[in-house]
């Protein structure tokens, strides 16, 4: 087993020829930064088995896996990490066996303290953070942390047919890469392009509430997701929890948030339709594996972007509709435009 | 609680019992398979079945989860099978380590299947595939992937496009001058080396089908007479192989004397740069560098993507000779017309093309690439990775929910690339079909028939012509297998062959088309299904299929459906309404509504004996 502190920094004739079909894609370059980064995945459900499959098929140096809770029958409906046998066990721990068999070459740690998360010494040994399935307060305390110690941050959730992605990655730096076909040559030309991004805080980007600048016709056509997911979160803020399914007082409550905090905003609280609203709000502690892999392929493929500092990631916002198989990004700032 | 709970909230129960009973198929195990069997698994899919002709190969690790490293050289098939049961062992999962073209897998056996998923990487499949969910009447949710590129869209006869209703992009291929003659870039170099010298001393003929290296009329005569010659001779110069003669003859063929013979052509060189043909003596006293030498300081620069020097092309083009050479004649002493074909993943091959097209670069001027270039265009690899396959599976899954719960109209065709912005989902209406399409726009049928004993006489004679399919008196026809011809008016040498004989049994479809009127027939595709005895002692022949109400002495009553009639059609149209614009346009621009006498009907779940739950309920 090759640990990602052993003594060599470059990529292996072995390493090379597993990664042949990802190297040809990415470069080796970006391979080697992968290789040389450390991940904190925290809460192991469904989303972050995908997640976690995908970051270490691709070869990332170690990942550490923190979850409290222990594995449920429910579990055993996304989570393909786990086996009949981890009724009980920790879900970190269980999960953490069968990551390990998924590339050897990777160093994987199971946690089950969820005080480290404010751990500041603990958060300082990690490259990328990412917070699953996490509450709104967790989720902007971390951020938090990593903007002290400049490290990249995710959040994301799925839930029934629904899933969010946010990044908060600082400052960014990457390249663009173009292919340029020159006449009278068949081999295109690479063109590289150094590009630059700063990011807000997840606190930063919740306060926007110049939303009314966005003209209506614009306004009208973002995903109603964006809406919901803060109407939740606000819900999630005031009672301490999230909404109870079938609960008609939640409900209620959900509705008069978004009667109030959206205006506040500058958002029409009619674009989000009670329909939606409620569809939305069911099943928050659901998840379906397809919609797991599409908003966990899409998490894993960003970080790995991050990582390696090439290609566009998303700014600052993913969302995933199931119901129209939609996945739109937005850029949630406030005084910026959201596209 | 169970593994099923939160799956069937979300489904809601009547979809849920539709997922827990359907019946799906899934071609491919590989990148896509892998990850839409999980997906599948997981999401409460019950009766599974796999195919997939592939072994497991170390560079598929990456990305296909279900397989590690002590799975290598097992089949795809019933590994994902056995890793799939880990987390979920209550699913019933059948695999098949086949060709999804082989007989068994017959129209019949398609017609099993609710739905049926492509994760394939080959037109040739996805064509053969298509043509079977077409004859079956199956709904088929097509996709693809290409390292961060990745696609679905979904295939309902009748009601969309097919997988042939849009032309695909034609393999590349190369006029025989600019590869024989005037190189410009490395790829004619790589493809000189792969397709004309590596075939003409170890393998296939150039004049085979589907060499990249084309003859157009255009080119100049002159010089096709020419490249005739030297293939010629170096076919001579072939039979000293084996001897210790033979690297320097072959050496000095190819990159001295048919260079020297280019460089007559005077013209050829007005505005080009003149090869410059090497000489196996000067190469031969090119000092050699010890391995540490010529290993690079730099380790970001991995073995195989250094490019060799002169004389490291020249060693290892005669090293590589020599190998392949013992090869063939060792396999040549079993059987004398064994050849050897060009396999990425064998090294002696690679070797040789990567040497070889770097000589013929250095002679024409042009860049020389790694051998992990080579093997990249020589081997036609696509790069992959999991993540794209990840969301690709998922978006299948998704789709296939609107399929089984006969939302075709929730269906799209969706696209991911990664770098769109707001949308990295973009997304298209399903079209319908092209009215031109040679593969969709037809009449299918099945024909279950003894084809040891049935005579393709007995079926234009007895079946075709006599017997009004569809209220359509086919009266002169043509009927052709694939791209043969079977019969047509003049060409009736066939007629008392049996369809075993043929070559028509399972698996295959053969296509009529009315010599009569062409304007108002519709070609009919009859899918095969072999059978060796029916129901009743009088049958030697079923079909099933759109057959208008006449009824014939040769059909058992419970295989003869009376098509709706033009009213019930109509209330069909009505139901469609009433669903979204994407379905109205197939009944607007597609000209479907025809006169009464035309046969061109789907199934609106009108059907009770094809299990279609993709019907608009």
């Amino acid at each position: 087993m090759e640990f990602f502190n052993n003594q060599n920094p470059h990529l292996t004739e072995d390493e090379a020829e597993l990664y042949d079909r990802q190297i040809r894609l990415w470069g080796i370059e970006a391979q080697q930064r992968m290789r040389n980064s450390n991940i904190l995945i925290v809460g192991m459900r469904g989303l972050s088995n995908e997640v976690c499959k995908n970051l270490v098929l691709a070869g990332v140096g170690a990942v550490t896996i923190l979850d409290y809770q222990i594995v449920t029958e429910e579990d055993f409906g996304a989570q393909f990490f786990l086996r009949v046998e981890d009724l009980g066990k920790n879900r970190a721990i269980a999960a953490a066996v069968r990551v390990r068999e998924l590339n050897p070459r990777v160093a994987v740690t199971a946690e089950t303290d969820n005080l480290l998360l404010q751990s500041e010494e603990f958060l300082q040994k990690f490259d990328v953070i990412c917070l699953t399935n996490c509450d709104i307060s967790t989720l902007i305390k971390a951020d938090n942390l990593c903007r002290k110690f400049e490290k990249k941050f995710y959040a994301a959730s799925a839930h029934g047919l629904f899933g969010y992605i946010f990044c908060d990655l600082k400052q960014h730096e990457y390249i663009v890469e173009r292919k340029e076909i020159k006449s009278g040559r068949e081999d295109p030309e690479v063109k590289r392009t150094k590009k630059y991004l700063e990011y807000v805080s997840l606190g930063t980007a919740l306060s926007k509430n110049d939303w009314s600048a966005v003209p209506f016709r614009k306004l009208r056509k973002v995903s109603p997701l964006l809406w919901a997911n803060q109407i939740l979160w606000k819900f999630q803020e005031i009672e301490g929890r999230l909404p109870i399914q079938d609960e008609d007082k939640d409900f209620a409550k959900l509705k008069s948030l978004r009667d109030t905090y959206l205006p506040s905003m500058g958002v029409e609280p009619s674009l989000l339709a009670n329909e939606l609203l409620s569809i939305i709000s069911r099943n928050l502690n659901a998840e379906l594996s397809p919609v797991c892999a599409i908003v966990g392929g899409i998490l894993a493929q960003d970080i790995l972007k991050g990582l390696s500092q090439k290609d566009l990631p998303i700014n600052n916002f993913f969302f995933y509709n199931g119901l129209d198989g939609s996945g739109l990004v937005y850029q949630v700032e406030p005084e910026k435009a959201i596209f | 609680m169970s593994r099923n709970s939160h799956i069937e909230n979300i489904l809601g129960p009547s979809l849920y019992e539709i997922v827990l009973t359907s019946r799906v198929l899934v071609v491919g195990a590989g990148g896509i398979g892998c990850e839409l069997l999980k997906n599948l698994v997981l999401s409460g899919f019950r009766l599974i079945e796999l195919v997939d002709l592939d072994t497991i190969d170390l560079s598929n690790l990456n990305r296909q989860f279900l397989f590690q490293k002590q799975h290598i050289k097992k089949s795809k098939a019933h590994v994902a099978k056995e890793s799939a049961l880990k987390f979920n062992p209550n699913v019933e999962i059948i695999s098949h380590h086949a060709n999804i073209k082989d007989p068994q897998f017959n129209v019949d056996w398609f017609k099993r299947f609710n739905i049926v998923m492509n994760a394939l990487d080959n037109l040739e499949a996805r064509r053969y595939v298509n043509s079977m969910c077409l004859a079956a009447n199956v709904p088929l949710v097509e996709s693809g992937t290409e390292g961060y590129l990745g696609q679905v869209t979904v295939i309902k006869k009748d009601m969309t496009e097919c997988y042939d209703c849009q032309p695909k992009p034609m393999r590349k291929t190369y006029a025989v001058c600019t590869i024989r003659s005037t190189p410009i870039s490395p790829i004619h170099c790589i493809v000189w080396a792969k397709s004309y010298l590596f075939s003409q001393l170890f393998g296939i003929s150039e004049e085979e089908e589907d060499s990249p290296i084309q003859e157009s009329n255009s080119e100049n005569a002159e010089e096709i007479e020419n490249l005739r010659e030297e293939t010629e001779a170096l076919k001579q110069i072939r039979l000293a192989m084996g001897t210790s003669e033979y690297p320097r003859k072959v050496f000095q063929k190819v990159f001295t004397e048919d260079i020297q013979r280019l460089l007559m052509m005077e013209d050829m060189w007005k505005t080009r740069q003149r090869p410059v043909p090497l000489k196996y003596e000067d190469l031969e006293q090119i000092p050699c560098e010890g391995e540490d030498e010529i290993e690079t300081n730099d380790s970001n620069t991995l073995k195989n993507q250094r490019t060799w020097s002169l004389r490291e092309n020249f060693d290892v083009f005669i090293r590589s000779l020599k190998s392949l050479s013992a090869r063939l004649l060792e396999e040549q002493k079993i059987k004398p017309d064994a050849l050897l074909s060009f396999d990425k993943d064998d090294s002696d091959a690679l070797n040789f093309v990567t040497a070889t097209s770097n000589l013929r670069a250095r002679i024409f001027g042009i860049e020389e690439k790694s051998i992990f270039q080579v093997k990249a265009m020589a081997g036609n690899i696509i790069p992959a990775i999991a993540t794209t396959n990840a969301v690709i599976a998922g978006i299948i899954v998704i789709q296939s929910f609107n399929i089984l719960k006969g939302r075709l109209d929730e269906c799209k065709t969706i696209y991911l690339d990664g770098v769109r912005r707001p949308n990295l989902l973009p997304s298209e209406s399903l079209k319908t079909p092209n009215l031109n399409c040679a593969v969709c726009r037809n009449s299918h049928f099945i024909l279950k028939i003894n084809t040891k004993v049935a005579t393709l006489r007995d079926f234009v004679e007895k079946i075709l012509c006599n017997h009004n399919i569809g209220g359509l008196d086919y009266g002169d026809v043509t009927v052709e297998e694939g791209a043969s011809l079977l019969y047509d008016v003049e060409y009736d040498d066939n007629l008392d062959v049996t369809f075993e004989q043929l070559k028509i049994t399972d698996g295959k479809l053969i296509r009529v088309t009315s010599e009569e009127d062409q304007s108002n027939h519709e070609p009919a595709i009859f899918a095969i299904s072999h059978r060796e005895s029916f129901n009743s002692p009088n049958d030697w022949y079923e079909i099933e299929g759109e057959v208008l109400g006449i009824s014939s002495p040769n059909t058992k009553d419970q295989d003869f459906k009376p098509a709706p009639t033009l009213k019930r059609k109509l209330e069909a149209y009505a139901e469609l309404e009433e669903t979204s614009s994407a379905l109205k346009r197939v009944q607007l621009d597609s000209e479907i509504i025809v006169p009464d006498d035309e046969i061109i009907m789907t199934e609106y779940g009108l059907d009770e004996q094809s299990d279609d739950k993709s019907g608009f309920s």
